[in-house]
């Protein structure tokens, strides 16, 4: 383990130097972390390579900046989140429509599907339900929100290096954590009172 | 400590970031509320349920190459680079093929990048190469794939440097033939152009051949562990939007923005018996797969996969009804964004068929127009049969 952190510290290293084979490898290692969390951020996989790809040619454009004793895949989620809160301060706010809401037809309505991934045939449609009500609720936060949501979660990221990647306080990792958990706690309590 | 206080607390709590003194009191507040206990255990569900839902995902295959495409075109540059004698990459990808390999069963028909021959019966060593555009349900086979890396591939010797621009491998690839709907893979070695080779992305193909067969009944075959060295110019590059002007390759088209797609996967060695099941849930729901793959791995296993595009409301009885088939080894559901001009097209063709249905006009245009829609997707076949429900005691079908 040890020897595979050395590894992938001296692969930074060369990377920094312009070695762009490194930098491939760097990118295969983080390829899927960037991925996941510019999925779950964007909502769509168009989206989220476009945005994935963004991460890694900025990664590229600045690497000389990165210090090599950090870790280089936190400094690639920090790119990823800053980008994507860029991307989304700089879009005009557009009506947005409600995963509850149908997709009009004209001989029949369909309901907007969220991504599902059980496999469990007991659980799954209680699964399905759970998952995609609160992916709704992910998505309905306000965007810092959202992110400290994802990094704290699902990431698994400690409220320090949560602080280090939105470049704010650990208090307002708290506090925004506190009030996103509290809104997805409302939207699991009406899930389960149906 | 009152509940709305101990609410404020939770969430600190939940990570161990209460004081100590301020955490004893909310134990305390909790032990004795019912109330707070439920938004307690609810916080904690919330946690979980948060894991299943957004589950580790895998990048797109080819991602890494596509990236490393965008930095070569970027005109920044922060330093001079350095480029490897190039033959290393002929290695690289062949060591990802088999982390990959099992990736593919299910995910090819979802690419959005792929490299088609249409005329695939001229032309039986023509490839497809599908790399999974929405995989929000890919499964994480690195692990597994690791594992068989070893088995699955044999080394590759290759000298330092080519003394010429040509370079012959004996290489772990397969040459492969159809005769009756069989693929026939033989090992056989492959002639580089080391020149051209050196010109061309890394493809992080794998080692798997697929036989694919369309709803219209085209069929494909694939030789991912070749993809890497065929010359470019014998595939065409595209993308789903471009699919429709390909001639006889009528592929599985989502219908509106966001889209149903469930696939399900087969234990290996159990296909007989998994298409027994799987074939009466087809029946049952109308449904037809949009694709079936049967993929033969590098350990000559066989492995079949079957994909469909479902109409919502089925949706969650067909994955119950998959997942409870014991052959099947995973049943995937995903949301799949498409293009906007698909969803042009097809909407186009639904009101031309209305218009036509309505007037009772150009029958012999009408019927063309469903028969194309029926080929489509499932979505495209359920709306299209209710237009022709309204209007069958009109027209002969």
């Amino acid at each position: 383990m040890e020897l595979l952190k050395q590894q992938v510290t001296q692969t930074v290293k060369d990377a920094i130097k312009g070695d762009t084979a490194s930098f491939e490898q760097l990118v295969q290692i983080h390829q899927n972390r960037v991925y996941s969390l510019s999925l779950r951020l964007t909502g769509t996989a168009h989206d989220a390579e476009d945005l994935a790809q963004e991460v890694f040619v900025k990664a590229y454009r600045f690497i000389s900046s990165f210090r090599a004793d950090a870790d280089f895949g936190t400094w690639l989620h920090r790119i990823a989140i800053n980008t994507w809160l860029n991307r989304k301060r700089k879009m005009t706010p557009v009506a947005a429509f409600s995963l509850d809401e149908p997709i009009g037809m004209d001989e029949a309505e369909v309901k907007r599907e969220v991504a599902d991934f059980s496999a469990d045939p007991e659980k799954v449609y209680f699964d399905n339900q759970m998952s995609e009500r609160l992916q709704r609720a992910v998505e309905s936060l306000p965007k810092e929100q959202k992110a400290i949501i994802l990094l704290r979660e699902v990431e698994d990221y400690s409220y320090e290096e949560i602080a280090q990647i939105m470049d704010c306080s650990v208090g307002t990792v708290r506090s925004r954590l506190s009030r996103a958990r509290d809104a997805l706690r409302k939207c699991y309590n009406g899930l389960t009172e149906i | 400590m009152d509940c709305k206080k101990a609410k404020q607390y939770m969430s600190d709590y939940k990570d161990f970031r209460l004081p100590k003194r301020a955490a004893i009191r909310l134990d305390a507040h909790i032990c004795g509320c019912s109330r707070c206990t439920h938004e307690m255990d609810i916080l904690n569900q919330t946690s979980l349920h948060l894991k299943v839902a957004y589950p580790e995902i895998t990048a797109p295959i080819g991602f890494s190459s596509r990236v490393m495409s965008e930095i070569s075109r970027s005109s920044r540059r922060p330093a001079p680079m350095v480029v490897p004698f190039k033959l290393k990459r002929l290695l690289m990808p062949v060591a990802v093929m088999a982390a990959s390999a099992i990736l593919i069963i299910g995910l090819y028909y979802e690419g959005a990048f792929m490299t088609v021959s249409p005329a695939i019966e001229e032309q039986p060593q023509a490839l497809i190469e599908e790399v999974p555009y929405q995989n929000g349900n890919v499964i994480d086979a690195h692990n597994v794939a690791e594992d068989n890396e070893t088995a699955m591939l044999p080394p590759l010797v290759l000298p330092e440097e080519p003394a010429d621009s040509e370079l012959t491998v004996e290489a772990p690839h397969k040459s492969v033939d159809v005769e009756d709907n069989v693929a026939v893979v033989e090992n056989t070695p492959v002639t580089i152009d080391i020149p051209a080779f050196r010109e061309k992305p890394v493809d992080h193909s794998l080692e798997t051949v697929s036989h694919i067969q369309g709803t219209n009944g085209y069929t494909a075959i694939t030789d991912s562990s070749f993809v890497d060295i065929i010359p470019l110019d014998e595939r065409i590059e595209t993308n789903k939007a471009d699919l429709t002007e390909i001639p006889d390759f009528s592929i599985f088209m989502p219908r509106d923005r966001i889209i149903n797609s469930i696939s399900v996967n087969v234990f290996v060695g159990r296909i007989d018996e998994a298409l027994e099941h799987i074939e009466r849930i087809e029946l049952l729901y109308g449904i037809v797969p949009d694709m079936t793959e049967t993929n033969l791995l590098g350990d000559g296993t066989i492995a079949m996969s079957r994909s469909y595009t479902i109409p919502s409301k089925f949706v969650n009885s067909i994955v119950v009804g998959m997942s409870s088939i014991g052959a099947a080894s995973e049943v995937k559901r995903s949301s799949i964004d498409i293009t906007a001009d698909y969803k042009e097209m097809i909407d186009a063709h639904i009101k031309l068929i209305r218009e036509l249905s309505a007037t009772g006009e150009g029958v012999s245009e009408l019927k063309d127009l469903i028969s194309q829609m029926m080929r489509l997707d499932n979505m495209a076949r359920h709306e299209v049969s209710n237009i022709i429900l309204t209007i069958e005691d009109k027209i002969d079908f």
